[in-house]
């Protein structure tokens, strides 16, 4: 390499060929990530068409329908409830996203049926209602305050439909 | 040049031109192209550039 392959040139393939993947793989990371929680993206899987036409549907009573018409959470619906509430909510979410993304292209076996990975956890909800004056008044809610907190009692065990893809 | 840099130049190329669609527009595709095919690609082309710098300097028996 020496004999052909000048010092600048050995250096200039060293940032071609190291630094500037290292660089472009760091920067798409980080936008293909953040670009992946908008609803649009999870709308480009066909699978997802029902889920989205219900999401979208003005008269759908469902409460994924309802936060999103009403805007009750303003952006990146799908992902603020469904990336889990925590410091490692948002890695796991994502990683298993990819997951998605390889089952759909084929690249693995694709179920037959979607289903959460693992009961809905609460603290998805109250991280935005937790605080709210209406959920901690609500005698409804004090009742059974110390199971919902200890995620012993679902808040979907009250709160129905969640998603209604069929319509 | 070398073959072992002609093919990490070729192979960091592909993973650059896989890297572009998803820079201009992140769907599920673009994603999947890079992550699955980019990333390995530049990969190979860093490990490439590493292999020939090493029978380099066993060649000028620095190592």
């Amino acid at each position: 390499m020496a004999s052909i392959v000048s010092n600048g040139e050995k250096l200039l393939l060293l940032l071609v060929l190291g630094v500037a993947p290292a660089l472009v793989t760091l920067a798409t990371f980080a936008l293909s990530f953040q670009r992946a929680e908008h609803v649009t993206f999870c709308a480009d899987c066909h699978t997802m068409t029902p889920w989205i036409a219900d999401l979208e549907n003005p008269k759908s009573k469902s409460l994924a329908a309802m936060h999103f018409g009403n805007r009750w959470i303003l952006n990146d619906q799908c992902y603020t409830c469904h990336a889990d509430y925590g410091f490692l909510g948002p890695i796991r979410t994502k990683l298993e996203s990819m997951g998605h993304v390889a089952r759909y292209y084929g690249f693995m076996k694709m179920p037959k049926q979607i289903t959460l990975y693992r009961p809905f956890p609460n603290s998805n909800c109250l991280q935005c209602h937790g605080p709210a004056a209406n959920f901690q008044n609500n005698p409804a809610h004090v009742a059974v305050m110390k199971p919902i907190l200890a995620n012993q009692l679902s808040c979907v065990t009250c709160h129905q439909p969640i998603h209604t893809p069929a319509g | 040049m070398p073959n072992l840099i002609t093919v990490a130049v070729i192979t960091v190329g592909l993973g650059f031109l896989l890297a572009v669609p998803c820079i201009v527009e992140t769907t599920p595709i673009t994603m999947c192209l890079f992550f699955f095919f980019g990333i390995p690609l530049f990969a190979l082309g860093f490990l490439s550039y590493v292999v020939a710098v090493l029978q380099d300097l066993r060649r000028h028996q620095v190592l």
